[in-house]
């Protein structure tokens, strides 16, 4: 064993310190993927998310239920819940409360859900994530992951404005994506959640229908967090086809938009995309 | 080092300089990692890549405990590992040529003298599982047994890659004119 330690001394010292030409387009690839619009993105990949963006609102309370099937033992994380206003900060409680509802997504969605252990560190990574996004987006954003059905009243309020309620439910897949409950609320952007680019004529182009946005941004990412798809212009519109041509899979993608309304305040959102042939 | 520390806490806070900064530090060291593990330069840069995004997303992990570099250097291995357990089959090897390799002084002298550019082109050069066990046991540190844990082979198999790959380096060396 004495040779092999020489041995491996020698050519570890070698190497240690050793640095190798690296291309400049790497960073730009890095820094593409871990800017803030794709770490918020990975967010949605999650079954439970919610996000609340943007708190334009003097004062904002919504209550927030999120609801999920699982067959495992109740257990819940909420994690961080943060708001910015301007200068004002807005105190946030978060509370479990109360049995599990009834309710429960519907059983297609079974077979997406991931077992708990890997959705555990899931969240978790996410969090991690999300603590650097919050920063870069002024935004308030809420990871709920129950095991099982589950009521969570979140309350956003400060002492001058009327609170406002409102009552999430998670879709089909198990994704809540909007969060409108802002008294004067910012551009609503409504994205799609299904295309079919099978050139029948119908619904073979993803494009939105949207309030004028400045310092648009839309980025279309797969279930490996690859890039499918990045625009900058607001009247983008995508044909299913990835940079290089070739027709995407069919499957569920991610994507997500942000840009500027009249008002100078970032807007967000991102949804599920589901495409199919 | 104080300053790296602030360089990493402005990463967590997701300032784009102090990733470019953290980048720019490490990325030639990693560059080094990843072409020890890859088997061409495309490949390397495709592990650089996803190190780098690996690391800044689970920088949050990183407890200022023990050293940052090696720390980040696990992450680009691990990433590189991940790509060749996909890539790379082993052939089990049970047979007996697991010998041991008397280091002489002459082949401790040539080692020696082995600039590091140099040793970077054998071990690119090394057949594909060669080159792995070999990277992992001589300079990561890996003992066969984890080895065999990690890539899914068996201890045998590592340990007859490793002497395989010392003799082709030493082979490989002579070629180039060290150790006469």
């Amino acid at each position: 064993m004495e040779n092999k330690d020489i041995f491996s001394e020698i050519i570890k010292s070698k190497l240690e310190n050793h640095e190798s030409m690296v291309s400049p387009d790497i960073w730009n690839a890095v820094n593409s993927s871990v800017s803030p619009v794709s770490s918020v993105l990975k967010l949605s990949i999650l079954k439970i998310v919610t996000a609340v963006s943007i708190v334009s609102a003097v004062g904002v309370t919504y209550f927030l239920s999120v609801n999920s099937a699982d067959t495992v033992k109740p257990k819940s994380q909420i994690e961080k819940v943060q708001g910015i206003d301007n200068n004002s900060r807005i105190q946030v409680d978060v509370d479990e409360v109360g049995e599990p509802v009834v309710n429960s997504v519907s059983s297609s969605n079974e077979s997406q859900i991931t077992p708990k252990e890997q959705r555990t560190n899931e969240v978790m990574e996410v969090l991690d994530e999300y603590s650097t996004a919050i920063e870069e987006h002024e935004s308030a954003i809420n990871v709920v992951e129950p095991i099982q059905t589950t009521n969570y009243p979140v309350v956003l309020s400060n002492k001058e404005t009327e609170p406002i309620q409102s009552v999430l439910e998670p879709k089909d897949n198990g994704i809540v994506e909007e969060v409108n409950s802002f008294q004067d609320g910012p551009v609503k952007i409504i994205l799609p959640n299904v295309f079919t680019p099978n050139n029948d004529g119908v619904n073979d182009v993803l494009s939105l229908q949207l309030d004028p946005l400045t310092d648009f941004s839309v980025v279309i990412m797969d279930r490996s967090n690859k890039v499918v798809f990045q625009s900058t212009e607001a009247s983008f519109s995508w044909d299913g086809t990835n940079p290089d041509g070739s027709k995407v899979a069919a499957g569920d993608y991610v994507y997500y938009v942000v840009g500027k309304d009249v008002s100078g305040k970032t807007v967000t959102a991102y949804s599920a995309l589901r495409i199919q042939y | 080092m104080n300053d790296e520390r602030s360089i990493i806490e402005g990463c967590l806070k997701g300032h784009q300089k102090s990733q470019k900064m953290l980048f720019d530090r490490y990325a030639g060291k990693m560059m080094t990692v990843c072409l020890r593990y890859a088997k061409n330069k495309e490949q390397a840069e495709d592990v650089l890549q996803d190190g780098f995004v690996k690391l800044f997303r689970s920088l949050g992990q990183f407890k200022f405990e023990g050293s940052f570099e090696g720390w980040m250097r696990r992450i680009f291995v691990n990433t590189a590992l991940d790509l060749i357990r996909k890539e790379y089959k082993f052939s089990e090897s049970r047979s007996i040529d697991e010998y041991t390799i008397q280091l002489g002084s002459e082949e401790v002298t040539a080692l020696q003298q082995l600039g590091a550019a140099d040793l970077m082109e054998v071990i690119q050069r090394m057949p594909p599982g060669y080159k792995l066990v070999f990277n992992l046991f001589a300079i990561e540190g890996y003992s066969h047994k984890e080895i065999s844990e990690e890539m899914g082979i068996s201890e045998n198999t590592s340990k007859s890659q490793f002497s395989r790959a010392r003799a082709y380096l030493r082979e490989e060396l002579e070629k180039m004119g060290y150790g006469k």
